[in-house]
């Protein structure tokens, strides 16, 4: 849930998104209950069920790299990772990430 | 969390903390980079409940499969989200003012500042290939923007078939309140994880 303090609606309002992935295949909207029960009360709300996509190759070949699409976690821990993999598709090597320390004057 | 559990947590905790991957004597006797994650709960016994918690709400795994691998992947990341905490506030995360949008927006800034050309609200309607397969760039209306490689997300080649391949279906409610999340602490921003063992299901 954000709010007004980070400037993405009005004072006063809250936005909550609960997110999820699909195990049944019938009311996904259903699936979603225990995390909008956690809500109290809602004043609006909106749903769509989306498909989750996975490149089918590692775009090596013809230069295309496609990214997976966002997955239901509200942090961007797998996004980060996907990112990471699609450097090393296009790099050949991963992506070094080791902070050098700050050349100091002589 | 039981008094005793709560006991066991913090020596757990503290394990983590001052585990150093490269001195064998904070293992305190198990091999980090070889046992699984299990062994560690194992040795300081603690319950199901709290393993959920630590692994889907600290660790931030998707699923118990890091249960059976290797427990330095799983140190590691709750490594990272205790020393995360107290940098920039109480809590270990990051939220951009204005909204995520402000990531992207982000990169592209960095982009054009880095000699890049973005164009914005501009639809592409197909990506260009040449006979061997290769990408040679974007199309919109009759101009091609030419580029050795193409970077983009599924949205871009829904009409290429091939190309992805569907493995599951999310769902999103976004809900607006005119109220903090009951039983929060009230703050202005939260994040809850729900592991799939909570829910009974």
């Amino acid at each position: 849930m954000v709010s007004s303090s980070h400037a993405i609606c009005v004072k006063g309002l809250y936005v909550a998104i609960v997110s999820g992935t699909a195990e049944t295949s019938s009311d996904h909207e259903e699936e979603l209950q225990p995390g909008v029960d956690l809500l109290g009360e809602i004043e609006e709300s909106f749903f769509y069920a989306e498909d989750f996509y996975i490149p089918t190759s590692d775009g090596s070949e013809s230069r295309l790299f496609i990214t997976e699409s966002y997955d239901p976690t509200s942090h961007f821990e797998s996004a980060s990772d996907d990112v990471l993999r699609i450097y090393e598709s296009i790099m050949g090597e991963p992506l070094d990430l080791t902070v050098l320390p700050e050349p100091t004057d002589e | 969390m039981g008094l005793w559990e709560k006991k066991r947590c913090r020596n757990f905790f503290i394990y983590i903390a001052e585990m150093d991957f490269d001195d064998e004597g904070t293992w305190k006797g198990i091999d980090v980079n070889s046992q699984p994650m299990s062994d560690v709960f194992k040795k300081f016994k603690l319950e199901d409940n709290t393993i959920d918690f630590i692994g889907h709400a600290v660790a931030l795994f998707n699923n118990d499969q890091y249960l059976d691998e290797p427990a330095s992947d799983c140190i590691k990341k709750i490594q990272l989200y205790m020393d995360s905490i107290g940098r920039y506030g109480d809590h270990p995360f990051l939220y951009p003012i204005y909204g995520l949008g402000g990531i992207p927006e982000g990169f592209t800034r960095f982009c054009a500042i880095h000699g890049g050309t973005y164009m914005l609200n501009q639809d592409i309607d197909e990506v260009v290939f040449d006979a061997s397969g290769k990408v040679e760039g974007v199309k919109a209306g009759d101009k091609i923007a030419k580029a050795p490689l193409v970077i983009c997300d599924p949205s871009y080649v829904k009409n290429l078939s091939g190309m992805m391949q569907t493995t599951k279906k999310l769902m999103r409610k976004i809900c607006i309140l005119s109220h903090p999340i009951p039983n929060t602490g009230a703050n202005d921003s939260c994040q809850i994880i729900i592991p799939q063992k909570q829910t009974g299901r």
